[in-house]
């Protein structure tokens, strides 16, 4: 199982260090919160409430509630807005990760086992593509595409499975080179049958480490493109959204862009720290960057 | 030497080349049109069709870009909508801001940073170390654009010590080149801490100790100089890495520089200076990129470059 | 930190940023009672005020005091300026005889020639305003001092049209570096500029009037509300405009500044697309107007700052008219909606540009809002200025939010540009407005002229073509020691009349 393999192998030896608890316990809240939050403490961006405006943290409301982190610009509940913008922050990290890697191993395993023209292609447009600045990329793709959901992700894919790729293909070429390959090959197998059952395996705990470490990058990327205004449209909550409506507002309700940016900061710096700390144990010459 | 020089120069032109097609299709593909953009909201069609053809932009689209990469081999990108004169004009004014926003960043991140990694490093372990080794991740990973609306409401409009945007003094430089600093310098951090840490447990930096030499002489001398090379590389990356930031920083603190033109410019779909913008960044990104390499080899005599 | 450290440090950092600025390009630092620093809060991008800038309000609020029209609008009345009179030969023919004597700032005298040139390059130029001059056949000189434009149907507009038509010097336009440094026959000549970032205006010496009270006009760049306030606090500029009205009161309240609130020939508009399902019928029209509370938007949205519209352009416009607003009845909005076949309400979605106006989001969400309360759900569709312009004159859109200004201070300008069903901008086609609209563009007697566009803009409010929610005040902020500003309904200040103390 390959699940079970990489558990193994974080998992192996003395117990868990604070550097993989702490951030994780962190981690884990925010999935949390991002879950049942917006059940507890519902947003809705059609009710606003023009009185309760520009409310500052610790305020009762017209309707007697009490907005813990104060109000927006048309009178909205920022807590509310920040649990809701979690739910997309952390679906919008988890399914372009997934999405990238999809794209990143595939291409990664393919030229690494098979090697020939189809490497080079594919490493020569990794290249070009990171000599690129890849928010220039999003940048344009975003603009061409438009603002929706599903093209936010897609961006956001297209400017990370180069990562993969490379580490996939570099696991793929020591993998391939090992004995029991050679024998399995001897005995017959099938290159798919190596693939799904040598290569496969021993590329999961790589790339979630590398997944780890891009979560964080992936979220603020998101919240970049949104404050740039080619984000996600107007209507679903996202902290750099948020964030970015609170610029006008820093003269008289510095809640508006601090408060979610807070979140923000700590949910990066967590899995920047359990990144860190998986990578050193796993592999600490693996390059995530 | 001269064919791998050679070879490197043939994918950057490659890369620039990409870049060059990217931009000038994705332009043609965002919705919108120049010519709508500038007559606004009572823009007639035959109003739109005079301009478009004034500007050349009813030729086939081939025509348009065979146009544009025969005279982007002299930089000629053709005449800004917006601005009424040439793109390459528009962008030489707002590149050297750009460069020099950069270069401050660039200078505040090595002045900073690796005394920071050292100090760090010699610290190994203790409190101060774990301090910096939180500052260097936050720095890393914290959206330069919320650092920046920070630094402006803390410093600018609570303390009033430095002006919050623009360009219109010597100190505005300060803040977007400390906000663009920062991820840079937390790197910087990490690689030279990690580098001499690394370096400090070689037989060589041994031998230099048995001899004698004070411990401010071992660090300085034998561990700083064997970790240049992953500083310098990284470093060299990041400067390019830097001129991608700018975008956000100069839009964050209206800094007049290169990032911002482009972004003013795909807003208003003057696909000229877009052009010229982006086609000028990447040139200056690849370049980067060259003279890294060479400085690696020249750092490390065992790398051979054609290797 | 107490005053004096933070001035040490202050200084401590110009001076280390000033050693590593050296390279820099410079920025004049001069702070002085001869110069007045002022902070646009949209970037002035070119002073070439006859092509594609030509109804740019950052680039003419700067080339308003350096180029001066014939004619010029004043406490709502068109009055002489270049120009000293005008006729009417015949109908087809404007004669304007221009003022002995006046001189552009290089020593050449203004001539007959240089208003041929002028408007020459605005119709060639065939940017926003070009549209204006569209009859016009022929601009003829028959002297040095005298102007016919002939036109091949009747224009009403010509006066108005022409205050929006800085004169220079025929000469000069022929310079394709003019623009760098124009100058007229203004108070002021552009000493300086930096696209996007700085203009430096001088004192024209050749001016024939009072010389300006303040030496020297510096405009800055800071797009960023907050920025510009704090910079004011600062005491790095003088003068600002452009504050969200939200943030007015907040300003007020400072014992440094002072903010001047004035109405102006701005407003919002909400459009439906009346080609379409459901807003073809009148009676949802009203129904979503009816659905608003325009006080309460008005109170807390704007904090006071704003009028409820009284039609469909403001008040102060050549040609508005006073009309009854839409009383706030959601009761009656919902009756409305059942007449016309919706009980249940409808989805629908609006959608308007992020670089229209500021506050734009939190009005049309306010807005939704309301539409929500009676049963109709409202998508929001925030877009980019360009995706917007293409979806709107493609009328690939369901109703939008935008903000209208009617820079020539005449109904035409806004009315018969867009009403017109030839023009079909919103899906509305009236044979009654559009006969309106075109005899008043063809009236030569102003005071006829402003009869029809009261009559139009009655059809146009009581078909509810869209909704005019509020009508925009402007707020202008300065320092304390500044004196002798002058509002401009245009939304574009100037400032040959301000001085510092």
């Amino acid at each position: 199982m390959a699940d079970l393999s990489a558990t193994t192998t974080l998992a192996s030896g003395r117990a868990l260090p604070l550097g993989i608890v702490l951030p994780a316990i962190v981690v884990g809240f925010y999935v949390l919160a991002a879950v049942i939050g917006p059940i507890l403490l519902g947003f809705d961006p059609v009710a606003t409430s023009l009185a309760d405006r520009l409310k500052p943290p610790m305020t009762a409301l017209a309707n007697g509630s009490l907005s813990l982190l104060g109000t927006d610009a048309v009178g909205r509940d920022l807590l509310a807005q920040m649990l809701a913008g979690a739910r997309i922050s952390l679906a919008v990290g988890a399914a372009t990760l997934v999405l990238a890697s999809l794209i990143g191993v595939a291409l990664g395993v393919v030229a690494g086992y098979w090697g020939g023209a189809v490497d080079t292609v594919v490493m020569r447009i990794a290249d070009i593509q990171l000599g690129f600045p890849s928010i220039l990329l999003a940048v344009l793709v975003a603009a061409v595409i438009g603002p929706s959901l599903t093209n936010v992700i897609l961006v956001l894919a297209v400017t990370r499975w180069v990562v993969f790729a490379r580490v996939a293909r570099a696991q793929t070429l020591t993998i391939k080179s090992r004995t029991f390959v050679d024998a399995s090959r001897t005995l017959g197998a099938t290159d798919a049958h190596i693939i799904i059952n040598c290569i496969l395996p021993a590329l999961v705990a790589p790339i979630l480490v590398v997944a780890t470490v891009q979560f964080g990058l992936v979220i603020v990327a998101e919240a970049s493109l949104s404050f740039l205004g080619l984000g996600l449209p107007v209507g679903i909550p996202t902290w750099g959204g948020t964030i970015s409506a609170g610029r006008s507002y820093l003269a008289n309700a510095w809640w508006i862009s601090t408060m979610p940016g807070i979140a923000l900061s700590i949910l990066v710096i967590c899995v920047g720290i359990l990144g860190d700390t998986l990578r050193d144990r796993l592999d600490p010459n693996l390059v995530t960057r | 030497m001269p064919a791998y020089l050679l070879g490197r120069l043939g994918s950057a032109l490659l890369v620039v080349l990409g870049a060059a097609t990217i931009v000038f299709l994705a332009m043609r593909a965002i919705p919108g049109d120049p010519a709508v953009v500038m007559l606004g909201v009572s823009a007639t069609p035959e109003q739109v069709a005079a301009l478009r053809a004034d500007w050349g932009l009813d030729a086939p689209l081939p025509v348009q870009y065979l146009n544009f990469l025969t005279r982007m081999v002299v930089l000629d990108f053709g005449q800004s909508i917006r601005l009424g004169m040439p793109a390459m004009q528009a962008v030489s004014q707002t590149l050297p801001y750009t460069i020099y926003l950069a270069l401050v960043a660039f200078a505040l991140a090595l002045l900073v940073g690796f005394p920071l990694g050292v100090f760090s490093a010699l610290q190994r372990g203790k409190a101060a170390d774990k301090l910096i080794s939180l500052f260097s991740l936050a720095g890393q990973s914290l959206p330069s654009f919320w650092v920046g609306i920070m630094l402006v409401l803390l410093l600018s409009r609570t303390l009033h010590i430095l002006p919050s945007g623009g360009a219109g003094s010597p100190e505005a430089v300060l803040l977007p080149a400390v906000t663009l600093a920062l991820p840079l310098l937390s790197v910087i951090v990490r690689l030279v801490r990690s580098g001499l840490l690394e370096s400090m447990g070689e037989p060589y930096i041994q031998t230099a100790r048995a001899k004698g030499l004070g411990e401010t002489r071992v660090v300085g001398v034998h561990g700083v100089r064997n970790m240049l090379i992953p500083v310098v590389t990284v470093v060299g990356l990041e400067l390019g890495t830097l001129l991608g930031g700018a975008v956000i920083v100069e839009t964050v603190f209206a800094w007049p520089g290169l990032g911002r033109l482009l972004i003013d410019s795909i807003a208003a779909r003057d696909y000229a200076v877009v052009q010229a913008s982006v086609v000028m960044l990447v040139l200056f990104f690849v370049s980067i990129n060259i003279v890294v390499d060479l400085l690696y080899g020249v750092l490390d005599p065992r790398v051979r470059v054609d290797g | 930190m107490n005053h004096v450290s933070r001035d040490i440090f202050r200084r401590t950092i110009r001076g280390l940023a000033l050693a590593a600025a050296l390279a820099m390009p410079s920025v004049a630092l001069a702070q002085s009672a001869d110069v007045l620093r002022i902070a646009n809060p949209v970037a002035v991008t070119s002073l070439d005020s006859f092509g594609a800038q030509s109804a740019d309000q950052p680039t003419i609020s700067v080339m308003q005091q350096v180029l001066e029209p014939l004619v010029i609008r004043k406490d709502g009345q068109l009055q002489p300026l270049l120009a000293a009179s005008w006729e009417n030969p015949d109908e087809l023919t404007w004669r304007f005889h221009l003022n002995e004597g006046i001189t552009f700032a290089d020593g050449s005298p203004l001539t007959s020639a240089d208003v041929k040139a002028s408007l020459q390059r605005l119709i060639d130029g065939k940017g926003p305003l070009s549209g204006l001059w569209g009859a016009v056949e022929a601009i003829e000189t028959p002297d040095d001092l005298t102007v016919d434009i002939k036109t091949n149907t009747r224009l009403g507009t010509v006066l108005s049209n022409l205050s929006m038509l800085g004169i220079a010097p025929a000469a000069a336009l022929e310079d394709p570096n003019f623009f760098n440094a124009p100058f007229g026959t203004g108070p002021y000549r552009v000493a300086e500029f930096t696209p996007s970032q700085f203009v430096a205006l001088e004192r024209n010496p050749e001016y024939r009037g009072e010389p300006a009270p303040t030496a020297r006009l510096e405009y800055r760049y800071i797009p960023e509300v907050s920025g510009r306030i704090t910079a004011l606090e600062n005491n790095e500029i003088d003068v600002t405009w452009g504050l969200p009205p939200d943030q007015v009161a907040q300003v007020r309240d400072s014992q440094s500044l002072t903010v001047e609130s004035f109405p102006t020939f701005g407003n919002y508009y909400m459009w439906y697309n009346s080609s379409r399902e459901p807003f073809t019928d009148v009676r949802v029209r009203q129904a979503m107007w009816h659905a608003i509370d325009m006080e309460e938007i008005k109170t807390f949205l704007f904090d006071g700052t704003a009028e409820v519209a009284k039609g469909p352009i403001p008040q102060d416009i050549f040609g508005a008219a006073e009309q009854t607003p839409y009383a706030y009845d959601p009761e009656k909005a919902r009756q409305l909606l059942a007449e016309a076949g919706y009980p249940n309400g409808f989805t629908t979605t609006m959608m308007w540009s992020s670089m229209c106006c500021t506050n734009i989001r939190e009005f049309a969400e306010t807005l939704i809002s309301y539409w929500a309360a009676v049963g109709i759900q409202v998508t929001p569709q925030e877009l980019e200025r360009a995706t917007w312009l293409e979806n709107l004159l493609a009328l690939n859109w369901d109703s939008t939010l935008a903000e209208g200004n009617t820079i020539t201070g005449d109904a035409d300008f806004t009315l018969a540009r867009l009403y017109l069903s030839t023009a079909n901008r919103m899906g509305y086609a009236n044979p009654e407005l559009d006969e309106l609209l075109l005899a008043a563009r063809a009236e030569i007697d102003q005071d006829k002229r402003a009869e029809l566009y009261a009559e139009a803009g009655k059809i146009i409010w009581d078909d509810a073509v869209g909704i005019f929610p509020l009508d925009m005040m402007m707020h202008a902020v300065y320092r304390n020691e500044v004196t002798g500003f002058v509002p401009t309904p245009t939304g574009m200040p100037r400032f040959d009349t301000v001085s510092k103390q």
